[in-house]
């Protein structure tokens, strides 16, 4: 089968410009050296909304590549290429979005959304926690059952049961969608277990942040390591969070040990550190991001980029807080509060900045297959 | 006053503030006439050095022996060379990847689309943009002064001491004195009324493919003040660039690399050269002067739907059209000329084993000019036409230097250095073979640094 020139993406401003720069790239190539983008780049001549998409998925908005443009403005070409790829990432996001409705409200109100949401909840619960009983509860110190004294496990599975399944089934055909947007523009031989091999090698160690060999500029044009330390704990603290839940679960329904657990065990240990680093990670991309050089943050992304970040930090932040309270009065409405958080992620996920780990991920891998087959250009400057 | 000042920003000023300051001298001054958003001249559109190695180094495949490196310098420029520098700069280059990381310089597999280059070719990681802002990195860090917006206007002399420069600096003057200077200012491809001097009123339509700031002006204060010159006065280096480039910074995306798949016309819509003569690598640099010989210097590279896919993409799309008259009318030729040459080509093709990658045998026979490789009919729609222009990369023209990089008057200067673009004529008096600007600009700034650094 010919590969498909049928557009099914469309022909955006973003994706317009996207394409322009991308030409004027094409004729350069001096910044093949530092990322994903510029080498599958390499293997088009014509820059269609499918591969716009694809090529803006994997860019990690470092800015090494701005800096060392030789047609960045003042030139009249004015590339701004950090800038042109993030714009298009936002449209990525609605635009494989399912349902699309609710990414497109997301872009609109990213940040009172996940507000509402954290808030709506936090009510939820107390009303429910009330009505349950003795509104007391909430402001009395918990007896030794702790935690499934204010709100029974039953209850907890039955809410972020379903609004977990329905962020992964959302998210699993977001991540079809584009996967088969990728694979249809272009036929290119598989080989998924070396291509899972280095999109996991790639993914896991942001391979793409090093900008090329000694970091990404971030404040100056110097190279810089603190985006991606910055991001690793983040990332890292957020999987010990969930190896925390997860290894819970199984103490629960596979010894019959219910929480609460002692501050030395494996859920409590994993959840603190994973805690920690969370916090560590989001307040130094938090502090780093507003020193950021002006092309490195767009200001309509200001929300989605922040309001992302604020809320993982809500999260570590009031898990680690219910660590502290956990045996006093303190507790029930701290409790309370971070399951809100946590549950208004957990649905916001499709719709939030947690999918750009989604499309770079299979951007990534896509570029890996890509990579492993010949171009079918035969370029020579010869 | 200062131990060394520096006039220019690009990479040989650079390497001497750095060198001067790896020397020892501490007051060091950069002066750079652009602002701070277009600093670095020429060297921001360059892409790698010129070294050579007796065994693989770094990235750089094989070996590339002192000999060949020479020899490759006295084929391209015809013996307008000055052996003892040049042999000592190629000696030197070896070194200069080491101290260019030394200074924050990084590198890369050459680019793609450039493995000719692999073997003699050392490629900056992020090309030349990113290696001047590494080096002013490394110039702030170790207390450099770097003064944007401050043009040399003269040098101040007693006898062949120099004893500093005068500035525009924010529309006023600044005299700095200094106990050396180095001069890295670069040519005068820039200044358009010199380039008329040189070539006529051809020059009015020449494109500079660099920055706008190189105007000769210390280049010419240096002849006036007695200087001697070295390197052909009345050329460039010129190659035939699209035609709807900027004026100036069009760089590296402008260029037009499929005039060996096709053919190039002048404006009476008449081939002129042998378009396939020579591997394009080895010919780009012929055709800026080509097209500079035709009526209003222009030309048009002409292909058709055989060629597309083959060559680097240029930045500008084509003009396309499914016949060669409709094409003709887009490009503003006569189309009955252009047909009339089209056709006359086709006749004139030999059928032969069409292969890029060689010197293949497809020719023409009987036709005037003959094109002799690549020779393929122009006979498969869309056809494709580019506007090509002269565009003018540097100037030969520069002052005569010895070993230490000390500028010749009657005697050479005791604490006057010229590194870079000004000088290079020393060593490339013509012709231009990829990446040796930048060893010149490397290895004589390093000298010109610490010789400065000496001067007591």
């Amino acid at each position: 089968m010919k590969p498909s020139t049928f557009s099914v993406i469309p022909l955006t401003p973003a994706v317009q410009e996207g394409a322009r720069v991308m030409g004027i790239c094409n004729s350069c190539r001096y910044c093949e050296g530092f990322c994903a983008v510029f080498p599958a780049m390499e293997r088009r001549l014509v820059f269609t909304p499918e591969s716009m998409h694809f090529l803006a998925n994997l860019c990690h908005n470092c800015g090494a590549c701005y800096h060392a443009c030789q047609y960045a403005p003042p030139h009249a070409f004015a590339l701004e290429v950090p800038q042109a790829m993030a714009a298009i990432r936002r449209e990525t996001y609605t635009e494989f979005a399912f349902p699309r409705p609710l990414g497109q409200a997301y872009q609109r109100q990213g940040l009172a959304m996940s507000l509402a949401a954290v808030l709506a909840f936090f009510a939820i619960f107390i009303v429910g926690t009330m009505n349950l009983g003795d509104h007391t509860r909430l402001w009395t110190a918990p007896g030794p059952g702790l935690f499934y004294e204010i709100t029974s496990h039953g209850l907890l599975v039955s809410l972020f049961g379903p609004v977990f399944l329905f962020s992964v089934l959302a998210m699993g055909v977001s991540a079809g969608r584009y996967w088969k947007m990728l694979s249809h523009a272009s036929r290119e031989t598989a080989a998924p277990i070396l291509e899972a091999a280095q999109t996991a090698r790639d993914v896991l160690g942001l391979r793409y942040l090093d900008g090329g060999r000694d970091g990404c500029p971030d404040v100056t044009d110097a190279p810089s390591q603190s985006r991606r330390i910055h991001h690793h704990l983040v990332f890292y603290g957020f999987m010990l969070c969930l190896a925390s839940t997860s290894v819970a679960t199984l103490y629960h329904y596979l010894f019959n040990q219910p929480a609460p657990y002692p501050f030395l065990s494996a859920p409590v240990l994993l959840g603190t550190v994973g805690g920690v680093l969370m916090v560590l990670g989001c307040g130094g991309l938090l502090a780093t991001r507003a020193q950021r050089h002006r092309i490195l943050k767009r200001s309509d992304q200001a929300v989605m980029d922040v309001g992302f970040v604020v809320l993982l930090l809500l999260i570590a932040a009031s898990g680690l807080a219910l660590l502290a309270v956990r045996t006093t009065a303190a507790m029930p409405l701290v409790h309370l509060f971070h399951l809100s958080t946590v549950l208004a992620f957990f649905l916001l996920m499709p719709y939030s900045k947690f999918v750009h780990g989604l499309y770079r991920g299979v951007a990534l891998w896509w570029h890996n297959r890509e990579q492993r087959n010949p171009s079918r250009l035969q370029l020579s400057d010869g | 006053m200062l131990d060394v000042l520096v006039i220019g920003g690009g990479n040989a000023a650079l390497c001497a503030a750095l060198s001067a300051h790896e020397a020892g001298a501490r007051r060091i001054a950069i002066y750079e006439s652009s602002p701070k958003a277009e600093r670095g001249g020429n060297s921001i559109h360059t892409r790698n050095i010129r070294v050579m190695h007796d065994q693989p180094l770094g990235y750089l495949t094989e070996s590339y022996p002192e000999e060949e490196f020479f020899q490759d310098l006295l084929r391209v420029t015809g013996g307008q060379t000055t052996e003892s520098l040049a042999r000592m700069v190629i000696r030197a280059s070896e070194t200069c990847p080491p101290w260019m990381e030394r200074h924050g310089v990084r590198f890369q597999p050459c680019l793609g689309g450039t493995l000719h280059l692999g073997r003699t070719n050392n490629f900056f990681l992020g090309g030349g943009k990113a290696l001047v802002n590494a080096y002013y990195r490394a110039a702030e860090s170790r207390g450099i002064q770097v003064h944007y917006d401050s043009a040399a206007t003269e040098l101040l002399f007693d006898g062949a001491r120099c004893l500093g420069a005068r500035f525009m600096q924010h529309g006023s003057t600044l005299e700095i004195s200094a106990k050396a200077v180095v001069v890295a200012s670069g040519g005068f491809e820039s200044n358009r009324e010199w380039l008329r001097e040189a070539w006529g009123p051809a020059a009015d339509h020449f494109l500079i493919r660099g920055c706008r700031f190189n105007q000769g002006v210390i280049l010419r204060d240096l002849i006036a003040h007695g200087a001697q010159s070295i390197g052909d006065p009345t050329q460039g280096h010129c190659v035939a660039i699209d035609a709807r480039a900027p004026l100036y910074d069009g760089g590296i995306v402008t260029r037009i690399d499929c005039v060996s798949l096709g053919i190039v016309v002048n404006e009476h819509a008449q081939r002129f050269y042998d378009e396939g003569e020579d591997f394009w690598p080895k010919r780009y640099a012929i055709w800026g002067r080509l097209v500079a010989q035709q009526p209003n210097q222009i030309g048009y590279s002409i292909i058709d739907a055989k060629a597309q896919g083959r060559f680097m993409p240029p930045v500008f799309p084509g003009e396309t059209a499914d016949t060669i008259e409709a094409l003709a009318v887009k490009l503003g030729l006569s189309p009955e000329a252009l047909q009339a040459t089209v056709s006359a080509y086709n006749q004139a093709v030999v059928p032969g084993e069409f292969n890029h990658a060689v010197l293949d045998d497809c020719h023409t026979e009987g036709l005037v000019p003959a094109k002799t490789h690549w020779a393929q009919p122009l006979d498969t729609p869309p056809f494709t036409g580019y506007p090509l222009r002269p565009g003018i990369t540097f100037t030969y023209l520069g002052v005569k230097v010895n070993a230490r990089a000390q500028v010749l008057f009657d005697d050479y200067s005791p604490n006057l250095f010229a590194a870079g673009e000004i000088m290079a004529g020393n060593v490339l008096g013509q012709g231009y073979v990829a990446g040796v600007g930048m060893t010149i600009g490397t290895v004589f700034g390093q000298i010109a640094g610490r010789e400065a650094a000496s001067v007591t």
